[in-house]
């Protein structure tokens, strides 16, 4: 069995610490991944420390049969976001997304919104901790989504669903997560369900769904890392009227690669990009690469 | 270095905090449309002119000379509806054949190419003058061709507050014919669902991001209506299926 000095651990865990804060953006929009990570970051928590985020992301997905009913949705987030250590156990969070959405339909119209997206709140628990320098922890985790975006409108009419920048609906997700250290290693996974509890906008359901979330690191030196996660999601159909969309729900894992650079001695800095590895979504669905970058201070 | 990045990120909390208190911007970017037309003319003569007639009763005189004034005259057009792919046998640069199919209802679909909107299209209007009926919005494409189908109208179809009475009907016609110097009054009407009229435009209507807009416009030649036609079905209330026949290969298509 490989052994480690005391000190290097001790300097590996507080470097591989800061290096995980960004490591996993994931996914700001839910579609896959988790959420939480650049606002609460993976690494093993410790009481008092304050952090504050912003992530930026850029994806898009195309949703129904070419030269019949297709349309493309863009979209872009800045999510700013902020969590504070209570304890050693107890942390707490908030996210608010600023979100630009373009949706081209099949007849080249163009819908465009931008506004301030739902304001989510988390709390992580930490259930236990082990190792020399708690290399290891797992933990508890609820967020809630909440319905702040305004509805958006246009001459009354209330906007498709999915250029809305918010969803208009309480959205509780759970999840167990479980991060390991090693220098120069460090995995972080997650699985998380978010229940679809009530419609949102225009009576529209989303359909429930599962995220498993692991993303691993390697450090390069102790400013930079490599990354790659894997994110898989399972979700429902949508429902709207009563019926379910057949171009909606199924599974996709996207493979995440990505990079991380310390700027100071509590920043840091993340770029990655999730790209469709495997998927079996329902109906005609595909979505694109998703580029993300974040931005992260601890106090 | 690191007050400045704080102070980034305090204005990136400003600005997202003051958009939150905002309500959303929209903006949006026409897409394609295709606007629909109906016109109520009659058949260019031989030195290529089209007679124009006023609003009120119609005068047409049939390929057997007789003479026809229709006092009332409506039509319901349904499923009008943008094609590319004009391979199907049914379709022709100018009517052939058609027939009618039942007396079924079934209420159409609005799709990006096609109208679910029931019309019913006056005969005594103004010649000369086009209806509007509806837009689409199809996929950039070519189109080669249109089809319309006539059917009764059902409660929401438009026309019906001047029109109320083609409730349950696609075809009313009420006249008179002037045949061995007796004038013999007809009112005749028919719930049949016709077979659909599916046109050739004389030139395709191409549609792309340069060219966002199109029209195409169903002429409705009534004066070749009565053509062939036993009128003593007519004055006995029935409507003959050669005048149906008559009344669908009489529409044509044409598209800008």
């Amino acid at each position: 069995m490989k052994t480690v000095r005391p000190e290097r651990a001790v300097a590996a865990t507080a470097v591989a610490a800061l290096l995980g804060s960004t490591k996993a953006l994931a996914c700001a929009t839910c579609l896959c991944g988790d959420p939480t990570l650049t606002s609460m970051g993976s690494e093993i928590p410790f009481a008092g420390r304050k952090r504050i985020s912003l992530a930026y992301l850029r994806r898009a997905e195309t949703v129904g049969s070419a030269g019949i009913n297709q349309r493309e949705l863009k979209e872009q987030r800045l999510e700013l976001g902020g969590s504070y250590w209570l304890s050693d156990k107890w942390a707490l969070g908030a996210r608010l997304p600023f979100v630009e959405k373009e949706l081209t339909d099949q007849s080249l119209r163009t819908l465009r919104t931008r506004a301030a997206g739902d304001l989510s709140l988390d709390a992580r628990y930490v259930l236990q901790r082990d190792g020399f320098g708690r290399s290891t922890a797992t933990g508890l985790q609820l967020s809630l989504r909440l319905p702040t975006a305004s509805e958006a409108q246009r001459d009354g009419e209330v906007l498709d669903t999915d250029v809305q920048p918010g969803r208009g609906l309480w959205l509780p997700t759970v999840a167990l997560w479980h991060t390991r250290t090693a220098y120069p290693w460090s995995l972080f996974s997650s699985l998380s369900y978010t229940a679809d509890v009530d419609e949102g906008f225009d009576g529209y359901r989303f359909g429930g769904a599962w995220r498993l979330n692991v993303q691993s690191q390697y450090a390069l030196s102790y400013a930079t890392a490599l990354q790659l996660g894997a994110n898989a999601r399972l979700s429902g159909k949508d429902r709207y009227d009563g019926t379910d969309d057949d171009n909606s729900g199924g599974f996709i894992l996207m493979l995440a690669p990505g990079l991380i650079q310390q700027l100071g001695t509590d920043t840091v800095l993340n770029l990655s990009v999730q790209i469709p590895a495997l998927t079996d979504l329902n109906g005609e669905q595909s979505e694109d690469p998703a580029w993300q970058l974040g931005l992260t201070h601890d106090f | 270095m690191i007050s400045d990045i704080r102070l980034r990120l305090s204005a990136a909390l400003c600005c997202s905090l003051l958009g939150a208190c905002s309500g959303a911007s929209v903006s949006t970017t026409d897409g394609v449309s295709v606007d629909l037309w109906a016109e109520v003319t009659q058949s260019a003569q031989a030195d290529g002119s089209v007679p124009r007639a006023e609003t009120g009763p119609k005068h047409v005189t049939t390929s057997e000379g007789i003479r026809i004034t229709l006092d009332s005259a409506y039509l319901v057009l349904w499923q009008l509806a943008l094609k590319s792919d004009c391979s199907g046998s049914n379709f022709a640069p100018a009517p052939w054949w058609l027939g009618w199919i039942s007396n079924a209802y079934a209420h159409v679909e609005s799709t990006p190419w096609q109208s679910g909107i029931p019309q019913i299209i006056d005969i005594t209007s103004a010649e000369g003058t086009t209806q509007w009926l509806d837009t689409l919005n199809p996929t950039p494409g070519h189109y080669c061709g249109a089809s319309v189908q006539i059917k009764a109208a059902d409660d929401d179809a438009n026309g019906l507050d001047t029109a109320p009475h083609m409730e349950g009907y696609s075809v009313y016609l009420q006249g008179s014919y002037l045949q061995d110097g007796q004038n013999t009054p007809f009112t005749v009407a028919s719930s049949k669902t016709l077979f659909p009229a599916e046109r050739l435009f004389p030139a395709a209507l191409i549609i792309d991001s340069e060219h966002k807009s199109g029209a195409v416009s169903f002429a409705l030649h009534y004066d070749r209506w009565f053509d062939g036609v036993d009128l003593r079905l007519l004055a006995q209330g029935d409507i003959p299926d050669s005048l149906l026949t008559n009344i669908v290969n009489s529409i044509s298509a044409t598209a800008d």
